[in-house]
């Protein structure tokens, strides 16, 4: 330290030697560091002074969840079980044999934690998906308990998928006396029309479909781009859910894809967007919207009536209902549907991998 | 020695006479100074530095009563759980209760979170299925106040239809635009964050729940003329 000293800080009497360069610099240094500092100084606390800031730092925002649990039973005098498989937390399957009926009771599971929510019904070989009744809030009842009963045509793998958020068609069913058959309330009795393994059963449901694709190309080409938009913007979001549970989403996909069904996409989606006109002017504070997601989905679904499913899984493949959907190039939509499904079925079992390996 | 002593004598004399010379200089202006001048003695300069005093409260939708603001304050109800169509409104009450005016600005910042998993086993981030929006007299077109009562405020966002208008950005940090507060204004905000009705199961959540730590300062300083 005292040579330290010596070297830059020492200054000698008067008459005992010069003073060196070097401290003169060293000096001149700390005197102007000094001066920065006090200012600096000076600044920050006048700063300080003449601000305030009011804060609140913690302020947490959850989410909620919801579950359903589904249990079946034979509504017959021998009230059997009917054994139910739960895929994942949300799907549950149950095989249901023809000339059957069947007693279906849903309920939120004890973990759940979302206000409301309803089951999506839907079956193998069948075209048509079911929205059943709010579960937990509904309007200003609370529903615990939904209780249908459900028959199919022919014997089938029933899926139950319970989703948050208010169902779609709500809004019809909020219009008294204009209930959409799609959707099923306490106490309902539902028959699902299953398509068999025999093609002619085909024909007049294609025939069907065939008006309404004309219909709904028809009097939505001026919404095609606007719809288009929406939709797409849906399939994003369903494409950020890729698995195999995602089926539905990635009909809506495909089926953007597809400029045949354009006419369906946009039916569906105008649909969906006078369901959530509708359901906005409604006074419930929750209840009362739609999930456009699976307004995309569900609603294109609906439309097309006749299509087909003719993958061997368990979910219906996205790109076998658009081709049998369309009337005009029903040719090609043929030649493409086979196409269409391998990829789609690639691409499932890639999502099914990686959120396996996940 | 006395010619020494005569000196000495001398300078003392002197100097005693300088002395008194400007004693009877200082008296006799002193005197005039005094006589020719008048003061009130009731009037007090007080030289005091400016004083910032930003009060902020705040309250939900459904009470009536504005709380302070501090550090510690939890504005957002705990017991709120996020689905599709949720809407949580709280209302920001911004006094100025110091002695100047002031420049003030609101920040919403996201100081941390936790990403869920979802049903199809995805991870995802909450803040992504959300959205915000905070009403100040600025966010207002209608006003050209500075300033919002707190009936304007509860008529921009008292229907769902308008605060799903209000609420439209994604949920993240935001800073508003600077405005000023005059001395004992008042002011008032109302933040919005709300969960789209369209939103599927891709943040339907399993395992662990998902959460959103978010921060909200208003700061005032100093206003430049």
């Amino acid at each position: 330290m005292k040579e330290l000293y010596n070297e830059f800080f020492y200054v000698p009497k008067h008459g005992y030697g010069k003073v060196r360069e070097k401290v003169m610099l060293t000096r001149i240094t700390v005197a102007i560091v000094f001066i920065i500092i006090c200012i600096a100084t000076m600044s920050i606390t006048a700063y300080a002074y003449f601000s305030c800031t009011v804060s609140s730092e913690y302020n947490s925002i959850k989410s909620a969840n919801f579950v359903a649990d589904v249990s079946i039973s034979i509504h017959d005098d021998s009230n059997n079980a009917v054994e139910v498989t739960k895929i994942d937390s949300i799907t549950h399957t149950a095989k249901l044999e023809i000339d059957k009926k069947y007693k279906v009771v849903l309920m939120p599971a004890e973990e759940n934690t979302a206000t409301t929510g309803f089951c999506v019904v839907s079956a193998e070989k069948c075209d048509k998906k079911y929205h059943t009744q709010q579960l937990g809030v509904d309007g200003d009842e609370i529903i615990d308990t939904i209780t249908f009963y459900l028959t199919v045509t022919n014997t089938t793998q029933v899926e139950f998928l319970a989703h948050w958020g208010t169902s779609s068609h709500y809004a019809d069913y909020t219009n008294k006396g204009n209930k959409n058959e799609l959707y099923i309330t306490d106490k309902d009795e539902v028959e699902m029309t299953v398509r068999g393994e025999n093609a002619s059963a085909d024909e007049p449901k294609e025939d069907k479909t065939t008006i309404n694709s004309l219909e709904t190309t028809e009097n939505s080409s001026t919404d095609a781009v606007s719809s288009t938009t929406s939709t797409k913007t849906d399939s994003t979001q369903s494409e950020a859910a890729s698995t195999d549970k995602n089926t539905e989403s990635t009909m809506s996909t495909s089926v953007n894809s597809t400029s045949s069904v354009k006419g369906q996409d946009t039916k569906s989606t105008v649909a969906s967007t006078e369901n959530k006109e509708e359901a906005a002017s409604s006074e419930n504070t929750e209840s009362a919207t739609t999930t456009s997601v699976d307004n995309a989905s569900f609603d294109t679904t609906e439309s097309n009536e006749s299509s087909t499913s003719s993958s061997e899984d368990t979910y219906t493949t996205a790109s076998s209902q658009s081709a049998e959907s369309t009337t005009i190039d029903s040719v090609n939509n043929t030649s493409s549907k086979t196409e269409d499904a391998e990829l789609t079925d690639a691409e499932s079992t890639e999502m099914i991998e990686q959120t396996l390996s996940n | 020695m006395q010619k020494i002593k005569k000196k000495a004598y001398k300078k003392i004399a002197l100097a005693l006479s300088l002395c008194a010379i400007l004693a009877w200089t200082a008296l006799g202006t002193s005197a005039s100074l005094a006589w020719f001048s008048d003061a009130s003695p009731e009037v007090k300069n007080i030289i005091n530095f400016a004083e910032f005093d930003l009060e902020v409260s705040y309250r939900l939708e459904d009470e009536v009563t504005y709380v302070p603001i501090d550090s510690q304050t939890d504005i957002f109800d705990d017991e709120a759980l996020y689905e599709p169509g949720y809407t949580q409104i709280v209302y920001l009450k911004v006094k100025n209760n110091g002695t100047v005016p002031f420049n003030y600005q609101t920040a919403v910042i996201i100081n941390s979170f936790t990403s869920g998993t979802n049903v199809f086993g995805q991870r995802f981030n909450l803040q992504e299925h959300l959205k915000f929006g905070l009403v100040t007299a600025e966010t207002d077109k209608n006003s050209t106040n500075s300033t919002l009562t707190e009936k304007e405020v509860e008529a921009l966002v008292a229907k769902r239809e308008l605060a799903k208008e209000v609420a439209a950005q994604p949920l993240n940090t935001y800073h508003s635009s600077i405005s000023s507060l005059g001395v004992g204004e008042t002011t008032y905000m109302a933040l919005v964050v709300r969960m789209p009705e369209d939103t599927g199961n891709v943040a339907n959540y399993r395992g662990t729940q998902p959460e959103v730590n978010l921060g909200i300062s208003v700061t005032a300083t100093q206003m430049q003329d």
